[in-house]
């Protein structure tokens, strides 16, 4: 099966185009989440913004580790260091996905007053921006 | 990827081949050469659940038996990990859908159509693909059903990420200093610790 298809080739096969489409979200997700905690002080959005960093750092770990992983460092860190490496992985998608979702969720509570930043154990200061 | 799957088989895109290898109690994991994998068509790292990256067997000081005891216990509970995806997916689509009630036309849209398509590939793609249903692989020797399982599945996952992460921007108002949308209809900002005035 030859494949001749330079679209094909560029955005499923090597994925370049839809990878940097990944990023880019999620990058504009972490932005716009450290936006909202800041203007309302939410901690939702401070959540949504630890989701994104570990979503982002899974990414990284599964985009760098062909290069990083060689025979030699396999041989180095064991089964043991194996089986970490795959595991930070899924915890951090895993932990990610939650945070993400958990912090829409909890932004949407802080917006409507439903809830106090952490309980009410701190208080965080209103930054009162000009204008909506 | 072809070089990378020459000395290490079994990490695929999105890394489930990593929980591909502690699936059904096994103690004992594949030990397999790169021939087999030659053999198995080139996709065999999808084929064979228990495929674990171990080099041929000629590499001296690794063992090739993984005890379950060096797997974190979170990561064992491969069988628990799909539903937790799909309350997931579900949970994201019914509170973007929340969100969107206090935000623009345009920004709810993009918010929900990042929320479904995210919905779709974290409830539907990946638990589908978990269960080996669908095969997704974009491995050199891949037929054309792998190919376009993978398409779909990148497609969903990533531009999901990329409309929620716009939707969220748009809602944030990150891009109101390039472009100011009409003056909306929005009641103003209102501080829940502050009483109402």
């Amino acid at each position: 099966m030859t494949h001749e298809n330079l679209l094909l080739e560029i955005a499923i096969r090597n994925g370049l185009l839809l990878d940097a489409a990944g990023f880019v979200g999620l990058g504009l997700a972490g932005l716009a989440a450290v936006r909202l905690s800041t203007r309302h002080g939410s901690w939702g959005g401070t959540m949504i913004a630890l989701g994104v960093i570990g979503l982002l750092a899974a990414r990284m770990q599964v985009f760098l580790t062909p290069h990083v992983l060689t025979r030699e460092l396999v041989q180095v860190i064991g089964p043991a260091g194996l089986a970490l490496s795959f595991g930070t992985t899924q915890i951090l998608l895993c932990f990610g996905l939650t945070l993400v979702v958990w912090g829409i969720w909890g932004h949407h509570r802080w917006m409507n007053g439903e809830t106090k930043a952490f309980g009410g154990a701190i208080r965080i200061p209103r930054r009162r921006a000009s204008g909506r | 990827m072809q070089k990378f799957l020459d000395g290490w088989v079994g990490w695929g895109r999105g890394a489930r081949d990593g929980q591909k290898m502690m699936c059904k109690g096994s103690d004992t994991l594949h030990k397999s050469s790169l021939t087999e994998v030659g053999a198995e068509g080139g996709a065999g790292h999808y084929a064979n659940p228990y495929h674990f990256p171990v080099a041929g067997r000629g590499v001296r000081g690794f063992g090739k038996t993984v005890h379950a005891m060096m797997i974190p216990p979170v990561i064992g509970m491969v069988s628990v990990r799909p539903v937790f995806w799909i309350l997931m997916a579900i949970c994201l689509v019914l509170f973007a859908w929340r969100l969107c009630r206090s935000s623009g036309p345009w920004t709810a849209r993009l918010l929900m159509a990042g929320a479904v398509l995210l919905g779709l590939g974290y409830g539907v793609l990946l638990p589908l693909a978990e269960a080996g249903v669908i095969r997704p692989s974009s491995a050199p020797g891949a037929t054309d059903s792998q190919l376009a399982w993978q398409a779909v599945r990148t497609l969903v996952m990533n531009v999901g990420w990329l409309l929620l992460g716009a939707g969220l921007a748009c809602h944030a108002r990150c891009f109101s200093a390039v472009c100011q949308s009409t003056p909306n209809a929005l009641p103003p900002r209102h501080d829940p610790r502050e009483p109402a005035a």
